[in-house]
């Protein structure tokens, strides 16, 4: 288990390293534009050669990557070249705004998609059918509508919650809460449609395995059957989905992140990416590596609890 | 699967789930980041600084991050007009190469430096030094000399005339001198404005917050206890924001306009940009064809503005042909219908030029332009037969595209300064950073002279308006119309509009009565 949690590190390490140089490899191509935009369109070409030469851009593509490595690998990940912010001030602020939206639309995404696989998978018939049509109508209305129209009737009309804006949790934890309130319901209604679906085919296919057939005519009970058995044998996929939709929300929510002025990585991986903050956007790469990586990592050990065939060695 | 039981809690737990994730939000309350007193201004912003060091600062939208913390030497009222500041009053040369001020003796700095001529030197030669956005503002001024503790003088290589209009922006923004060399500079402003930055109540990306200066020297300027700006870089977010009274004030675009007015929001506008195609190649060193005054003016009367105006603009504008503001100098009511929409003429001008089967105009064209503008040029200008050969570029990258001297034409949007030298320094001057290929010729520099030699403002005016008519004769522009900007606030302030600005300046606000 030390080994494997290890070599899964250790490919991280190597990820960052080959996603960052990529990444800079990429944006160097195209930086001739970065220097005028930071210093806007009153500037003298004398006055963008001069930046160019400041920020360095002007020196080799690899002598400007390892400048940027060693920084790194000494936990600097140095200033944003458009806002005077350290990178990892500005990042890290926006990490639990990000963490907030995926961990609540995959809670709540989860949860609801179980119960709903779950009931369509037992009873099948009209009820699967009326959960399936419900399911995929939530498919039918894309995020930032919905999150247009939510934000029409509770934040305006009804001014229950507010309808931009994130608070910290340290700050207020029923302010935190009702931030993230419309957000993750615009997200959430989405991820349940694929969710759910997955969850009700799973369950439907594991239902139908000999060993369940077995199971019952031991006479064990239908709740030891299902909760013991069944979802377990049925969780690999869905926990598969589940972490891909994780990592999907990390940089995924950033229609989102703007319908409700949240400043979430998303956002600020996008801003920087257009104007060629490139500091920005290898710190946004870094701290999305690291969290896919310990995602995947949790998912793997997780689903190895839950079901022993597939448990690491 | 027979269990009842097992059914009803499945179905029971799916309920219940359904409910519980619809419902999260109906059973709070009133959030409390909802409706502020008046005695907090809250305003959301389309743009959020690089930096609060007033050497990086920038115009428009920046302002309002800028101006609670720093006093300008001078500043601009609503009308755009320079009022005492600073400066208490300053004085002009006969020759306009030497402007002397004379600053007031009661201001501190938040850090308790007192505000003295050197202070302001330093500012200057640091604002010039430091190769910011703006520091081409100040580029006529030689140096700057300390003549007393309250008395400073600038002396020009050249006369200026919009240097006063310059000071009384971020030329003028005037920080503590202790201030200059601290590694927090760009992050923590020391001023001596009416508000200090709550550095601990401020998240980059989400909320800057400024709190009222108990010292200002000026209590009429502080008519809240806080400033709250909220960068929020869309337009539906800030208009539900004001909606739902979490703001009070944001800068809009015309397409919101009736949406805002449905809902019971103020409305007021100010002449905003104006918009239209900028003929950078005026030589015919890229496109030979542009080289001939004929064809700019046939591409003036082949754009069919009034329809441009009500397809893209909203209806929101004016028509013109001119690139200066109706509150500025240099304005010509006439000029504003020198070029109808007329395609016979084109065509006529074309066929004067040589050009009976048209030639291709290539221009950059990115997401952030309106949709509808691109293909509208492209079939307007086919009909009198000039070829649009549009070239996508990245939002981001536009403006840098625009200026890179690949193109001989593009779509801008320039705004309207009310001192008439900020538009010709520029866009018309040959070191102006919008006149890419350096236009120039006899007409135009003796022109350009006789402003600046000007010995009143009368003389200015009228050689300001010969040099707008040689701008519109010699169709050095295709300006289509300018826009009416909108800008938005709730019922709890009132505000007046700033002339040349799309915001208005923090000074303009006040708690509604």
């Amino acid at each position: 288990m030390v080994v494997y949690i290890s070599r899964r590190l250790g490919a991280g390490v190597v990820l960052v390293i080959c996603a960052s140089l990529i990444v800079f490899a990429l944006m160097l191509a195209d930086s001739d534009h970065i220097a005028r935009n930071l210093l806007g369109d009153q500037a003298t070409p004398a006055m963008v050669e001069a930046k160019q030469a400041a920020l360095g851009l002007n020196d080799p593509v690899i002598v400007q990557y390892f400048r940027w490595l060693v920084g790194a690998a000494q936990g600097n990940l140095g200033n944003s070249w458009f806002n005077a912010e350290s990178v990892s001030y500005l990042l890290l602020s926006r990490v639990p705004v990000t963490l907030s939206i995926a961990f609540g639309t995959v809670l709540i995404s989860t949860v609801v998609s179980v119960a709903v696989g779950i009931t369509a998978a037992l009873y099948r018939g009209w009820t699967d059918r009326a959960l399936q049509l419900i399911s995929i109508t939530g498919l039918v209305f894309p995020g930032f509508w919905l999150a247009l129209v939510l934000v029409a009737k509770f934040s305006i009309e009804w001014q229950l919650v507010p309808a931009t804006g994130y608070i910290p949790i340290a700050q207020s934890f029923t302010g935190w809460f009702q931030s993230l309130t419309l957000p993750v319901l615009s997200l959430t209604i989405g991820a349940v449609a694929g969710l759910s679906q997955q969850v009700r085919s799973a369950t439907i296919a594991t239902l139908e395995k000999d060993f369940v057939r077995t199971l019952r005519s031991r006479g064990l009970s239908e709740g030891s059957v299902l909760f013991k058995h069944v979802l377990r044998n049925a969780a690999p996929p869905t926990l598969t989905v589940v972490s891909l939709n994780f990592i999907a929300l990390m940089s995924g929510a950033v229609m989102i992140e703007r319908v409700f002025a949240l400043p979430g990585l998303g956002s600020i991986a996008v801003d920087a990416t257009g104007v060629g903050d490139i500091p920005i956007v290898l710190g946004a790469v870094m701290i999305s590596v690291i969290i896919v990586v310990t995602v995947n990592l949790l998912i793997d050990l997780f689903n190895g609890w839950l079901n022993p065939k597939v448990r690491l060695t | 699967m027979s269990n009842p039981a097992i059914r009803t809690v499945a179905l029971a737990a799916a309920g219940v789930l359904f409910l519980g994730g619809c419902g999260a939000g109906s059973s709070t309350q009133a959030s409390p980041d909802a409706p502020k007193t008046h005695m907090t201004l809250t305003l959301g912003s389309g743009v959020e600084p690089q930096s609060l060091d007033p050497a990086q600062s920038r115009e428009a939208q920046f302002v309002q991050y800028f101006q609670p913390v720093f006093d300008t030497l001078i500043r601009r009222d609503a009308a755009g007009k320079v009022q005492p500041m600073l400066a208490t009053k300053w004085q002009t040369s006969d020759d306009q190469k030497t402007l002397t001020f004379t600053l007031r003796d009661d201001v501190t700095f938040t850090d308790g430096t007192k505000l003295t001529a050197e202070a302001v030197k330093g500012n200057l030669d640091r604002f010039k030094a430091a190769g910011g956005p703006l520091a081409g503002a100040l580029a006529a001024v030689s140096s700057v000399a300390v003549v007393d503790a309250k008395t400073v003088q600038l002396v020009l290589s050249k006369p200026d005339p919009a240097l006063l209009y310059a000071l009384g922006g971020p030329g003028g923004y005037i920080q503590s001198p202790a201030n200059f060399d601290s590694p927090t500079v760009k992050t923590q402003p020391v001023g001596s404005g009416p508000y200090e930055l709550d550095r601990s109540a401020t998240t980059p990306g989400s909320q800057y917050s400024f709190t009222k200066n108990p010292n200002y020297w000026d209590k009429s300027l502080q008519k809240f206890d806080n400033i709250v700006i909220k960068p929020m870089k869309d337009e539906n977010a800030r208009l539900n924001a004001l909606r739902s009274g979490q703001i009070d004030g944001m800068i809009a675009t015309p397409k919101t306009v009736q949406a805002a007015k449905g809902a019971g929001v103020d409305v007021q506008t100010v002449p905003g940009d104006w918009q239209g195609l900028t003929l950078f190649d005026r030589a015919g060193q890229l496109t030979p064809e542009l080289g001939k005054v004929e064809v700019r003016q046939a591409i003036n009367y082949a754009i069919d503005k009034d329809a441009l105006l009500k397809s893209v603009g909203q209806g929101m504008g004016t028509v013109t042909s001119q690139i200066f503001s109706p509150a500025s100098e240099a304005y010509v009511k006439e000029l504003d219908n020198a070029y109808g929409y007329d395609v016979d003429k084109a065509k006529s001008l074309l066929k004067t030029a040589g050009l009976d089967n048209g030639f291709t105009l290539k221009m950059p064209t990115s997401s952030d332009m309106d949709p509808a503008l691109a293909p509208a040029i492209r079939d307007q200008l086919a009909k009198v037969g000039i070829k649009v050969e549009w070239v996508d570029v990245p939002a981001a990258q536009y403006q840098a595209e625009q200026q890179s001297g690949k193109y001989s034409a593009a779509f801008t949007a320039f705004g309207q300064p009310v001192v008439a030298w900020s538009a010709i320094s520029g866009s018309v001057t040959e070191v102006a950073p919008w006149n890419i290929f350096k236009s120039s010729t006899d007409q135009s520099k003796t022109l350009l002279s006789s402003i600046l030699a000007s010995s009143s403002g009368d003389a200015a005016a009228k050689k300001s308006q010969d040099m707008n008519k040689y701008l519109v004769d010699n169709a050095w522009f295709d300006p289509w119309y300018r826009i009416d900007q909108p800008y938005y606030t709730s019922k709890n302030v009132s505000v007046q509009v700033q002339s040349g600005q799309p915001v208005p300046s923090i000074y303009n606000y006040q708690p509604a009565k």
